[in-house]
């Protein structure tokens, strides 16, 4: 990734608390709709899943290009931003 | 996708069994996947039937069951008994149970992380897609992707909507690719990549022998092999096996049998075997290395070929032939004396280069490991003092400073040694008395100008009273005349 976008640095700059899903880079408006109404309400829940992949990167894109219907860059942000967020705080 | 709320696929699970629920539909008895679900709800629910399928629908159907991946076109009208046939392919991992889905990813080199609800189709799939990785199509590229892009696609996926279609391409390299990522195909991908290299490698090296090549051709029409033997290096394709394999033996810098693995088609063994024969010192081959001029070694060659024996030319050309790749050698290989591309089994030559090389390199990187080739890529290293910094990695314990420098040093520890504070002591005091000297000299001048005149001048005054007295006298003298 030569650059990370602005929502991807907010993201990774702190713990995520109680931040809403689509603060993670990559998750827009739209997928974040989907992804509520799955019941990934909560960046927290998809951080679970990311977790429980085992932070398998090809999983993990799997799962978000099932659950919401995310392109590759999307799955890549998202990827990308949890990960580094994992090496941060976890 | 503009219409995801109508498109059934993108339902959840539990939204599906919802609905399914709500139109009076009889679930299936326990667990089982979204397609089932999807699939019942396309016949009782949903009216507009399998036209409207969504991309991922799509996806995952090609994924599953799809036994032409080139049938995209025809994807609607085919979605139903693609549908079933997925349906039966999948039915038996699907009913697997969580233990037994571990166990079969285990058995496919896959550690697999828990198996939940959330996470049991994903495995599913991956499992699908390693039992017979050649009859699926990789799904949507996103593998390839995975592979090779660092996760930042081009602008023309973002702008694409959800549905990427499959590429019916180049499957069995996608296939190899995605193996050696699971470490099924690794060491054959290496392998491969590792010829691939040499097949890069020998252009490269061979380039300066075109000229001999012209000239050896000329002149030589009698052999045939040696001939041929520099076109199918720059080809390079056909004798790239049997290139591999007296290079591998000779990249541990071990001396082997020297024409053991090598077939009679590669010739430039018999060269060199030849080679080996001549009358060469390693001192010669050390006087090799500076160039010389390739007219002496054209005017030479036709000489040999004209009158000579076919001994005598035997041993001349290969001489050449070696000159020229030693040169080549120090050229192109900066890093390793086994990238000696010629096999040669002739024992001068690695007395030649190998210890030389090989002794620095690894010395100076002894945790670099050494690749088949014999070409690291490694980082660039910054070389700061560049001068004095090989041989302080070489010689680690050699004492860095002469002992001439060194007290040198120790005295300059002293701020000032004593002898220059004397120096400069006994410098200052002269600086001053000469400044003092010339002040004086200088001030003494004028001041001895006007003492001098003053001087006279009280001299005058004082000559004067005796005037009187002298005109006194005179007058009196003058007085007692009259």
């Amino acid at each position: 990734m030569s650059s990370t976008s602005q929502k991807h640095k907010d993201f990774v700059a702190e713990p995520m608390g109680e931040k809403p899903v689509m603060a993670l880079a990559g998750i827009g408006e739209v997928l974040g709709k989907r992804l509520e109404e799955k019941g990934f309400d909560k960046a927290y829940v998809v951080l679970g899943q990311f977790l429980v992949l085992k932070k398998d990167e090809e999983l993990f894109r799997d799962w978000l290009k099932d659950t919401c219907g995310a392109n590759v860059k999307q799955q890549g942000d998202c990827y990308g931003c949890l990960r580094e967020w994992c090496d941060s705080f976890l | 996708m503009p219409v995801f709320v109508e498109d059934p696929a993108q339902f959840s699970k539990q939204r599906l069994k919802l609905e399914l629920v709500a139109n009076n539909v009889v679930l299936p008895d326990g667990e089982s996947k979204k397609q089932v679900y999807l699939e019942l709800y396309l016949k009782h629910v949903s009216t507009k039937g399998a036209t409207d399928f969504s991309s991922d629908e799509e996806d995952q159907v090609q994924e599953n069951g799809a036994e032409d991946p080139s049938v995209q076109e025809e994807e609607e009208d085919e979605a139903e008994e693609e549908e079933q046939e997925q349906e039966s392919d999948e039915m038996d991992i699907t009913q697997l149970t969580d233990d037994e889905l571990k166990a079969q990813l285990l058995q496919c080199g896959v550690k697999a992380g828990p198996i939940v609800a959330s996470t049991r189709v994903l495995y599913e799939r991956k499992l699908r897609r390693l039992l017979d990785p050649a009859t699926q199509p990789d799904q949507n590229g996103t593998d390839e992707a995975d592979q090779y892009s660092d996760s930042e696609e081009d602008d023309e996926e973002e702008d694409k909507p959800d549905c990427e279609f499959e590429h019916p391409g180049p499957e069995p390299a996608v296939v190899a690719v995605t193996g050696s990522r699971r470490g099924q195909l690794g060491s054959r991908q290496v392998r491969m990549r590792s010829s691939d290299d040499e097949n890069y490698y020998y252009p490269q090296c061979f380039i300066p022998s075109s000229r001999l090549r012209v000239k050896r051709e000329a002149t030589l029409g009698r052999t045939p092999t040696r001939d041929g033997e520099p076109h199918g290096k720059h080809k390079g394709g056909s004798d790239r096996p049997v290139a591999v394999s007296p290079y591998r033996s000779l990249e541990g810098s071990r001396v082997t049998p020297p024409f053991a693995s090598i077939s009679s088609s590669f010739s430039i063994t018999q060269m060199v075997e030849e080679g080996s024969f001549c009358p060469f010192t390693p001192s010669d081959g050390l006087l090799t290395c500076d160039l010389r001029p390739l007219n002496l070694l054209e005017s030479k060659s036709p000489h040999s070929s004209s009158r000579a024996a076919p001994e005598s030319r035997s041993s001349r050309k290969p001489w050449d032939r070696e000159q020229a790749d030693v040169r080549r050698m120090d050229k192109c290989t900066m890093t390793s004396g086994s990238l000696l591309a010629t096999p040669t089994g002739s024992l001068h030559k690695l007395q030649l280069k190998v210890p030389m090389t090989t002794d620095v390199l690894t010395e100076m990187f002894p945790d670099a490991d050494r690749t088949p080739t014999g070409i690291n890529a490694t980082r660039r290293r910054p070389i700061k003092g560049a001068a004095g910094r090989p041989v302080q990695y070489k010689y680690p314990d050699a004492p860095l400073l002469s002992p001439a420098t060194a007290e040198r040093r120790a005295l300059r520890q002293r701020l000032v040694p004593i002898w220059a504070q004397v120096l400069v002591f006994l410098g200052v005091a002269a600086l001053l008395y000469l400044i003092y000297g010339a002040m004086e000299d200088s001030l003494g001048s004028p001041f001895a100008a006007l003492i001098d005149n003053l001087s006279q001048g009280a001299e005058l005054a004082e000559e004067t009273p005796p005037l009187p007295e002298l005109q006194d006298s005179a007058a009196h003298l003058l007085a007692e005349e009259y």
